[in-house]
């Protein structure tokens, strides 16, 4: 559904990244010769991923409000497609040559970031908020996090404790590998596979939740995935 | 990367509030798919200088935006207009 996250050997066109960026060239010395590098400047615009962004309500009024973004290695974002780049002279373009290029930067630098706020006002708003001051209602999200642990190699059967403390509301997981998720120059950082997975069941309370386990029938969990529609009337 | 907002007598709406930018890649890197949640590990919420939100590994902004992603938007509205978040390979 939706979108697939390819690796360097699945990319084949740059299309459409191409289409959402500009062409720019930094100055670099090459066999003693000033050489033009390219570059493309990507422009994105993004909502916010938290659960307070995902709600339809508006904040209080009258708070000060900090986002605080911490940044990723740049590893997490990029795939190296070539290790060579192809540059071109300044003084006459037509001269070309190939270089070994490595993206140095421990973090991809942002350039004029800028935060689009949408603030609502209105009489009937106010005295929507006015009440949940008063009564001291709270605004409900769902606040999630993501958690990763390390399974050992060569067992059949892999126990994991997922949840400690209240239960959650969804849980969703997926299987990757630690080369993957420390983030290559060659991998997407959030492909995920079934690889050798045959079935998993969810215990709560030393039991089997109903339905479960789930099991795979050549990589689709078809049994409860027809089950999961004629329950949702679907 | 930090943004503060002083007190307002409006109410500020998180669902639609977007966060523009822009980077520059050399040519022989491509951005991963879903590039802009790759780019930060997590985003602390302070409301009344009292942060709200939890972290809890490094990959919590990419790894939940790209879950979110999936199950809330069908083929069609990826490939439309999904490009600009940064999400360039549809089905």
């Amino acid at each position: 559904m939706g979108f697939r996250d390819l690796d360097k050997d699945q990319m084949k066109s740059s299309y459409a990244r191409d289409a959402l960026s500009t062409e720019l060239f930094s100055e670099i010395e090459h066999e003693g010769e000033t050489y033009l590098m390219p570059w493309r400047r990507y422009y994105f615009s993004v909502p916010l991923n938290t659960g307070l962004a995902r709600t339809t309500d508006c904040l209080p009024s009258n708070i000060p409000v900090r986002l605080r973004f911490q940044r990723a290695p740049a590893s997490y974002a990029l795939i190296k497609i070539s290790d060579k780049i192809t540059i071109k002279q300044k003084s006459d373009t037509k001269v070309t040559a190939e270089i070994d290029y490595t993206y140095n930067e421990s973090v991809i630098p942002i350039l004029n970031p800028v935060m689009s706020l949408y603030y609502a006002y209105s009489g009937e708003l106010e005295q929507s908020m006015s009440r949940i001051r008063t009564s001291k209602i709270e605004i409900p999200f769902y606040d999630y996090v993501t958690r990763r642990t390390v399974l050992d190699g060569g067992l059949s059967n892999y126990d994991v404790n997922l949840v400690q403390g209240d239960l959650p509301k969804y849980i969703i997981f997926a299987l990757s590998d630690l080369e993957r998720l420390n983030g290559s120059e060659t991998l997407s950082l959030t492909k995920f596979v079934q690889g050798e997975l045959e079935s998993f069941d969810l215990i709560f309370d030393h039991e089997s939740v109903l339905e479960f386990p789930l099991e795979g029938n050549a990589h689709a969990p078809v049994a409860f995935y027809q089950n999961f529609l004629r329950q949702t009337n679907r | 990367m930090d943004f503060s907002f002083g007190p307002d007598k409006r109410y500020l709406k998180l669902g639609e509030t977007q966060l523009s930018l822009q980077i520059d890649i050399p040519e022989n890197y491509w951005p991963d798919n879903d590039i802009v949640a790759k780019l930060f590990e997590n985003l602390d919420v302070s409301l009344n200088h009292e942060v709200v939100t939890h972290k809890s590994t490094s990959l919590d902004y990419a790894v939940s935006n790209r879950f979110w992603n999936k199950v809330t938007f069908d083929d069609s509205y990826v490939a439309s207009t999904m490009d600009s978040n940064g999400i360039f390979d549809p089905m």
